[in-house]
């Protein structure tokens, strides 16, 4: 637990870096929490003439049918933090199970485990996940099962290449001595050595999660209805945003989803950089 | 060793290579909605054409004879007519793309990871320094930027405002050239703005992975002991390079599979010709044989990129062979 | 050897870069000084064959290469083409063409009946024709005969109003020296395709442009221009940014998004036109086989609950009008039924038709239910990635719900929307189609209303995918097609919308007109009327100097967009006109487009000192 605690303090406090990712997380989480506050409007009612330049009454202009675009945007965050957290989230499970099963038992498990690994690492995953989003139909949480599937190999494959290392320590020898089964082992003995390194990858594909939803969002995947800030800027090339000089429109979204993406890679970089052994040394 | 290890992995990809083979019938033919009908939709056709296109296409075919054909057609390498752009053939259609593809691909393929590796390169050498923390922040912001996103951005700033660079295509529309170099010039400057968007966009992980592993080898004994035998700092660099080098290297060869299927956004932004659009396009319209033939290539290139990236790993370090994969 | 050492590389890599690209030659110098009008156009080439081709695109090329035997203007008048005149008999059985005595093939070999002859009959009567009819003429058609070298006659089996139309526009004469060599199937013509067009082929790169140059043997007199490079795109935003910066001077195949006509209007150069006869239908279809859209009062309070006026004002900013409700527009002319409007939305009177049904909410949760207790909860299913359909499906929605409806908005692929509605499994359905005046009417209602496109759900269904069956209907569409007689035909259409209309099989929403944009600063001669890329106005244009212009004959009344709609919209209860800066063309003083805003100026201000920040930190000795 203080050992916990005193990472804890490491990452968020001493490293620089993930401070500032920490901080730029938390600052789009509270934007999400009081979205109803800060957002001037209901972001899906018509409050002004379509395709308004920015003014005091609307910070960012309206959007193609009059909607509030800054409200849209505030939104956005939720959508955004919601996809960078669970989508990660769900392969990481299934990653993590697959990983650890295979790694220790090894033998056929192994086999097929890491013969699906390399059959999705083997897929063209772009025009894939545009196939699977065409035919799921357009909706967040199906954005996110496909994120899911083709996000599991990786955990999988990091997983289970710790495992096999991890399964020779003497403790594990020792827990087996004592005559402690194959699932106890696993789930007691090894999944706690294993998790701190999930959670830094977890934290380090939330950035991929929300570029590949927001991406999906442009292409005209994503869901229609839901105001994400891929769905704003889709909306903002759709109406000739930057034919018109509406720039705001286009730029905000896009800087947003890339200052999410970089506070979750800082942060991300901070946890390997502690829980990773490997890395230890890397900065002084 | 290394023969025993290379058979396994041999054996593996085949198995992968069949089960690909399988996915790419069904996954497409399990999107609802029949091309014919899609194609009817979109081009305003009479109704009866969509019955002649279907027997047109042998869609109205049992399934298992639309998969013996499917199989013929990939290993005769007759694959036939596309479907959106009958009667054009799908290896017309791909080889004239293909050249385009590669070239902006190809392009980028060296100026990402030359760029991303030597900003890397850099930073590690200068670890710590605010050099070193200027490289790496900046490489994890341009890590975050959704890469459409400064393409659109760069369309209209360089392409419209400024004028600098053609917002889209590979070549001029309608220019005739008096002499090859022109020709050469045109497409090069067609070329500056999607490479220059990919570029930046794209470098970063070289530029992370790089300079951890710099880090590393610098922090390695060997380097204490050479640098305290006084050697210069050529020498040294040298040393580093060669074994820092080695991770960024295998990215390369596992992202060298992915570059046909990376092309579909670039592509499309950029009303660049090449297959990526093509892609996309089939995805659309459930073109099968373009999409078939597509998949089947990128596959087996995602493929022979991996073995690539394993051999490299295993002819270059052999502690991999047991750790990595077993 | 270790040359990138230090500070050198950023400065080294910089020069390189700015060297090049000031090198790099623009494409002005390029093209080389003669008429060469530049079309843009969103779409690829399938092929040069007429038969097989399925692009609209593709279609405006063959357009230029190759000429029908008759050409039908924008005002729905028959122009003889190719053809010198053309006569039907009084049994209305017999039509025959004349064709021109001195029109040739791009190779020199003169048009003859022979060709038409052998055409056709690749349709009708060739070992190809179950492939090729794709217009089911064999059932009208009894023969096609080439009576004398330049006489071709055509025998009908039965009386057929839209015969003229399919043999006299749409299908293209083909040169029977070249086409009786290839399989009319798998023909590709795309190297050196002959035709008979104001224009030959030259060149076709793909996926970039499709060159023609003039044909100076032109039965029609030589066209003025020497060149069309018609430029392909993957996007119209690219395709705007070129109209905008002057790269293309027209576009065809495309119309201008509503939201940019205030910054096309802002150049004086650029001129924004609604055409005349061609606009884009759009519905929401019933599920009428499904309980409660089988109900027609049912569907007519939908009817009532939609604000078409406000869509058109919301979604396409004012460029649009209402549809009537029979289906058949103002756009067809005489065609059109006058005494068929919309029924304007009327909450109140769509509540009473749903508390009459006995259609009320009894748990009080804001949404109806049926007697049987089911609730009136339904989607609208809408293709993906087409913001104009959900836009529009969301107002729809949002109004169905304030008189008890609850409307979830579907939006899936164009695949899975056309096998759901073809297969009954929706509810409501929204699309949309484009319609033109110079296409023949019975190809907007026969196929759509015809109980025999209307099987059994789960089984796939053409265009009347609503599953209306209805008797008299049928009858109906039969008897047009059978009624030569233009008056007589007129009734009959006529009648066929007012049962739509009062039946409702779906609802139509608005007509999107189609608004396209070209450039003055190159040619006149543009005709605004038949559409600025149409082949008389193409014919038209010369470059822009000493010369005359000749203007065409017919002149129908256009609609060129010289100043902003002006729309009023409820927002917020309250009415407000919605301000858009007005700017007249030609009387522009502000900043022609291309000059750079204050904003973009700072953005690269800010870009630039934050590169000079990096190089600098980037030089410093560690």
């Amino acid at each position: 637990m203080v050992s916990i605690l005193r990472d804890l303090r490491y990452i968020l406090i001493e490293n620089r870096m993930g401070l500032i990712g920490f901080a730029i997380i938390m600052f789009f989480t509270l934007i999400a929490i009081f979205a109803d506050i800060i957002a001037p409007y209901n972001p899906y009612e018509l409050v002004g003439p379509p395709y308004t330049p920015p003014n005091e009454r609307f910070i960012l202009g309206t959007n193609d049918i009059g909607q509030d675009i800054f409200s849209e945007f505030i939104y956005g965050s939720r959508i955004s933090l919601y996809v960078g957290f669970t989508a990660p989230i769900l392969s990481s499970i299934i990653g993590t199970i697959l990983g650890i099963i295979a790694g220790y038992l090894g033998g056929y498990i192994d086999e097929l485990v890491v013969g699906a690994v390399d059959v999705m690492l083997a897929l063209p995953s772009l025009p894939l996940i545009i196939i699977l989003a065409a035919y799921l139909g357009p909706s967040l949480n199906n954005i996110i099962l496909v994120l899911a599937i083709f996000g599991w190999p990786g955990f999988a494959r990091m997983v289970r290449s710790q495992v096999l290392s991890l399964r020779e320590r003497a403790y594990v020898e020792a827990a087996r001595a004592t005559g402690a089964g194959s699932f106890r082992i696993m789930f007691r003995h090894i999944l706690p050595h294993v998790v701190p390194l999930v959670i830094a990858n977890i934290v380090l594909s939330a950035t991929s999660a929300i570029l590949t939803e927001a991406g999906l969002s442009f292409l005209g995947l994503g869901d229609p209805i839901a105001k994400s800030w891929g769905q704003i800027l889709r909306r903002a090339q759709v109406g000739h945003a930057l034919h018109q000089g509406l720039w705001l429109w286009v730029f905000t979204p896009g800087l947003a989803i890339a200052l999410l993406g970089t506070g979750f890679t800082l942060l991300g970089v901070a946890i390997e950089e502690k829980v990773n052994p490997r890395l230890k040394h890397s900065r002084r | 060793m290394l023969r025993y290890f290379l058979l396994s992995r041999a054996i593996r990809m085949l198995a992968v290579f069949f089960i690909i083979i399988i996915l790419n019938f069904i996954l497409p033919r399990a999107m609802p909605g029949n091309p014919a009908s899609i194609l009817a939709n979109e081009y305003n056709l009479p109704p009866e054409t969509v019955k002649i296109l279907v027997s047109l296409w042998k869609l109205d075919r049992p399934l298992h004879e639309q998969f013996v054909a499917y199989i013929e057609s990939l290993f005769t390498g007759q694959w036939g007519y596309s479907y959106k752009y009958y009667p054009r053939t799908v290896y017309e259609l791909v080889m004239e793309r293909l050249p385009w593809t590669l070239l902006l691909q190809g392009v980028t393929s060296i100026t990402v990871p030359a760029f991303g590796m030597l900003m890397g390169i850099l930073a590690g050498w200068r670890r710590g320094t605010k050099y070193d923390v200027a490289v790496t922040i900046s490489a994890i912001i341009v890590y975050a930027i959704p890469y459409y996103w400064l393409a659109l951005m760069f369309q209209y700033v360089f392409g419209y405002q400024l004028r600098i660079f053609p917002i889209a295509h590979a070549l001029t529309p309608g220019a005739s050239y008096s002499n090859f170099l022109e020709y050469v010039a045109d497409v090069l400057w067609h070329l500056t703005l999607p490479v220059l968007v990919v570029t930046l966009t794209a470098y970063a992980s070289y530029t992370l992975v790089t300079r951890n592993s710099m880090v590393d080898i610098l922090e390695e004994d060997f380097m204490f002991v050479a640098r305290a035998k006084g050697l210069p700092e050529r020498t040294l660099m040298k040393h580093a390079l060669r074994n820092a080098l080695l991770p960024p290297l295998t990215m390369l060869a596992i992202r060298l599979g992915h570059i046909v299927g990376g092309a579909v956004i670039t592509e499309t932004v950029f009303s660049y010709p090449g297959v990526g659009y093509l892609i996309y396009e089939s995805i659309m319209f459930k073109d099968y044989p373009v999409l078939n033939a597509a998949f089947f290539m990128l596959s087996i290139t995602v493929i022979v990129a991996n073995f690539a990236a394993d051999l490299l790993y295993a002819v270059v370090d052999p502690r991999i062979r047991y750790v990595r994969r077993g | 050897m270790l040359w990138f050492r230090g500070r050198h590389i950023p400065i080294a890599i910089f020069i390189v870069i700015l060297v090049l690209s000031l090198t790099l030659p623009y494409s002005d110098i390029l093209v080389a000084q003669e008429a060469v009008l530049k079309i843009g156009m969103p779409d690829e080439i399938d092929s040069f064959n007429p038969f097989t081709s399925l692009f609209a695109a593709a279609g405006y090329v063959w357009g230029t290469l190759y000429d029908t035997l008759i050409y039908i203007s924008a005002n729905g008048t028959y122009i003889p083409w190719l053809a010198e005149s053309y006569s039907i008999d009084e049994r209305n059985l017999i039509i025959t063409f004349k064709l021109r005595p001195n029109a040739y093939w791009h190779d020199g070999t003169p048009i003859t009946a022979e060709d038409v002859e052998f055409t056709f009959n690749l349709v009708l009567a060739s070992n190809y024709s179950d492939k090729l009819d794709k217009w089911g003429l064999r059932k009208y058609i009894e023969y096609v005969k080439a009576v004398d070298a330049k006489t071709v006659e055509f025998k009908l089996k039965e009386p057929y109003a839209p015969a003229l139309f399919y043999i006299g526009a749409i299908i293209y004469p083909l040169p029977k020296h070249i086409w009786s060599k290839v399989d009319p199937l798998t023909f590709k013509n795309l190297e050196n395709p002959v035709g008979s067009g104001p224009f030959k082929f030259a060149k076709y790169t793909s996926g970039v442009s499709i060159e023609l140059v003039v044909n100076d043997k032109y039965y029609r007199g030589r066209p003025k221009i020497d060149k069309i490079v018609v430029v392909l795109y993957k996007s119209t935003d690219a395709l705007m940014l070129d109209l905008m910066a002057g790269n293309i001077d027209a576009m065809t195949a495309v119309t201008v998004a509503p939201e940019l006509v205030p910054t096309l209007l802002r150049d004086p150069n650029i001129r924004v036109v609604e055409l005349t006869h061609s606009a884009s239908l759009r519905w929401i279809g019933f599920n009428l086989d499904k309980y409660p859209f089988s109900i027609r009062e049912f569907r007519e309070a939908i009817a009532y609950t939609v604000d078409k006026q406000a869509i058109v004002n919301t979604v396409l900013l004012g460029y649009g009008y209402p549809a009537a409700d029979g289906w058949i527009q103002p756009l067809f002319g005489g065609w059109y039924n006058p005494s068929v409007t919309y029924r304007k939305q009327n909450l109140t009177k769509a509540k009473e038709i749903l508390d009459k049904l006995g259609f009320v909410d009894r748990d009080g949760d804001g949404i109806r239910e049926t007697p049987n207790g089911t609730k009136l909860s339904f989607s609208i299913l809408t293709i993906s990635g087409r913001a104009e359909f959900e836009r529009s499906a969301e107002l729809i929605a949002g109004w169905l719900s304030k008189v008890g409806i609850e409307a979830k908005i579907e939006a899936q692929s164009l695949g899975t929307v056309d096998e759901r509605e073809g297969r009954g499994n929706f509810d409501i359905g929204f699309m949309g189609m484009g319609m033109s005046r110079t296409t023949e009417i019975d190809y907007y209602i026969y196929e759509r209303f015809h109980s025999l496109q209307a099987p059994p759900i789960g089984e796939y269904a053409g265009r009347n995918w609503f599953r209306y069956r209805n008797p008299e209907m049928d009858q109906l569409l039969e008897q047009q097609r059978r009624t030569l007689d233009p008056e007589k035909r007129r009734e009959i259409v006529w009648k066929i919308q007012e049962i739509v209309a009062r039946d409702l099989p779906a609802l139509t929403l608005y007509m999107k007109t189609s608004l396209v944009a070209y450039r003055t600063d190159k040619y006149v001669g543009w005709i605004e009327s038949e559409g600025p890329t149409s082949k008389l106005s193409v014919l038209s244009l010369s470059l822009k100097g000493p010369q005359v212009v000749t203007v065409v004959t017919q002149i129908i009344q256009t609609v060129p967009i010289t100043q902003i709609r002006e729309v009023t919209q409820v927002v917020g209860g309250t009415t407000m006109i919605m301000t858009q800066t007005q700017i007249v063309t030609g009387t522009v003083t502000t900043a022609p487009p291309g000059g750079i805003p204050t904003e973009t100026v700072v953005a690269i201000v800010v870009l630039i000192v934050v590169l000079v920040a990096v190089a600098f930190l980037a030089m410093r000795r560690r």
